[in-house]
């Protein structure tokens, strides 16, 4: 595994309190990841990492599997900046194990030119634009479950984050019809920011910060059926011999300007109230920026997934996994 | 959140079954092994009911280091991430 030493806000956390961070930007996958570590977790053993970021769905993997450990919340006063909407989530009641790193959106990004070009528009404001048969063959969804299927759960006129299983099962049927009629070229995981750079895709299914940081020839906008709202997870692994380093460096991040440095660079949804204030004195330009700090009204147009539980998500990734072929 | 992987960087559970056989196994109570002897160092507690006592031995006064695990290009680096046909790809300062 590669490990990288040295970003900036790394360095003055280890400037200031003396404790080294060996960084390392291992992680593709939480159910990958999983897989790697979980022999050694079973058996009580290292494995060599004092906290990780992981999904949602990650972090509710590792508490139900007993290989999370409790934070002490002595060691993270901080962690009262952690945004009141963020503070209560179904995978992690009361926040006992898990801190956001960082949240996002997941939308529909386009390459504007050549939107244009075919559509006549310079952005994309519905799953209907997204499935313009003038798109046929140029659109990817992404290959997790939540994402693309919220989107389609959302355009049939159901609630992502309140839907029955037979809800599901006709969102699944239209999307396999898309799929037949070859509108998606491609379900694919981050690979799509590569296809859209190209201009193999010219609309995507997508994440915010990664289309944003595309430049300004790419947009990124929430249909107006709704998008999805999402958050990574710090967590520390109950076999971690670093424990109290770990809570401070989470204490670190959620201090209000080291956040805003954060979300100044990855530009996405910073999860620390004071943040934008903090923002000021790094870049003004993004005090107001809505996909840092999200407005009201956006928040309005977005939906978290409904919370499944691991026995159900499973059976629903692999309907999903079967229906797209994966 | 982007990398040069095919592999999504929110790809979610597709195991069937890992978790409540992780669970088992789990409750079987390992010890937990010291990095650097990797013999084992504390009795683990149940996980059903948090604590805030850590279950590994925590080395942290001795040992001034923390590993610490994340999806590429999500933390500042000194600099500006920029991508390729390939994908993105980010130098970090050294």
């Amino acid at each position: 595994m590669s490990q990288k030493k040295n970003p900036t806000t790394l360095k003055d956390f280890t400037s200031s309190t003396g404790i080294d961070v060996v960084y390392t930007d291992d992680i593709n996958d939480s159910n990958e990841f999983f897989a790697k570590v979980q022999t050694n977790l079973e058996q009580g053993r290292s494995i060599d990492r004092d906290i990780v970021v992981l999904t949602e769905e990650g972090v509710e993997l590792f508490i139900d599997s007993g290989f999370a450990a409790p934070l002490n919340k002595e060691l993270i006063p901080n962690w009262v900046n952690l945004l009141p909407s963020l503070k209560e989530v179904p995978f992690d009641p009361g926040r006992q194990y898990s801190l956001p790193w960082q949240s996002g959106f997941t939308g529909i990004g386009w390459n504007t030119p050549l939107l244009e070009r075919e559509l006549g528009v310079k952005k994309i404001t519905s799953m209907d634009q997204f499935f313009d048969p003038k798109l046929k063959g140029r659109v990817t969804i992404l290959t997790e479950m939540t994402d693309s299927m919220g989107l389609i759960l959302n355009w049939l006129g159901y609630d992502m984050s309140n839907f029955t299983s037979q809800q599901f099962d006709e969102a699944l049927e239209v999307l396999v019809q898309k799929i037949d009629e070859g509108f998606i070229r491609q379900v694919t995981g981050n690979d799509y920011i590569a296809a859209l750079d190209s201009g193999d895709a010219i609309a995507v299914i997508g994440w915010s910060g990664d289309v944003l940081g595309l430049g300004q020839k790419f947009g990124f906008g929430i249909p107006d059926s709704g998008g999805m709202l999402w958050a990574d997870n710090m967590l520390i692994p109950s076999v971690a011999t670093h424990k109290s380093n770990a809570e401070r460096l989470m204490n670190y991040y959620y201090d209000p300007v080291v956040a805003a440095r954060l979300a100044e660079w990855v530009q996405y949804v910073c999860p620390v109230a004071g943040a934008q204030e903090a923002m000021e004195e790094i870049d003004p330009n993004l005090v107001e920026d809505k996909w840092i700090f999200p407005t009201p009204e956006l928040l309005d147009t977005v939906s978290e997934f409904m919370y499944l539980g691991v026995e159900t998500r499973v059976t629903y990734d692999r309907q999903f996994q079967k229906a797209v072929n994966m | 959140m982007t990398n040069r992987s095919s592999i999504s960087r929110r790809k979610l559970l597709v195991v069937g079954g890992v978790g409540a056989g992780a669970a088992t196994l789990a409750a079987c109570g390992a010890g937990v092994t010291s990095r650097e002897t990797g013999a084992p160092t504390a009795a683990s507690q149940s996980e059903s009911s948090p604590n805030p006592e850590p279950i590994a031995r925590d080395l942290s006064d001795s040992e001034k280091v923390i590993y610490f695990s994340n999806w590429p290009q999500y933390i500042d680096v000194s600099k500006k991430k920029s991508h390729n046909a390939e994908g993105f790809y980010v130098q970090y300062r050294n």
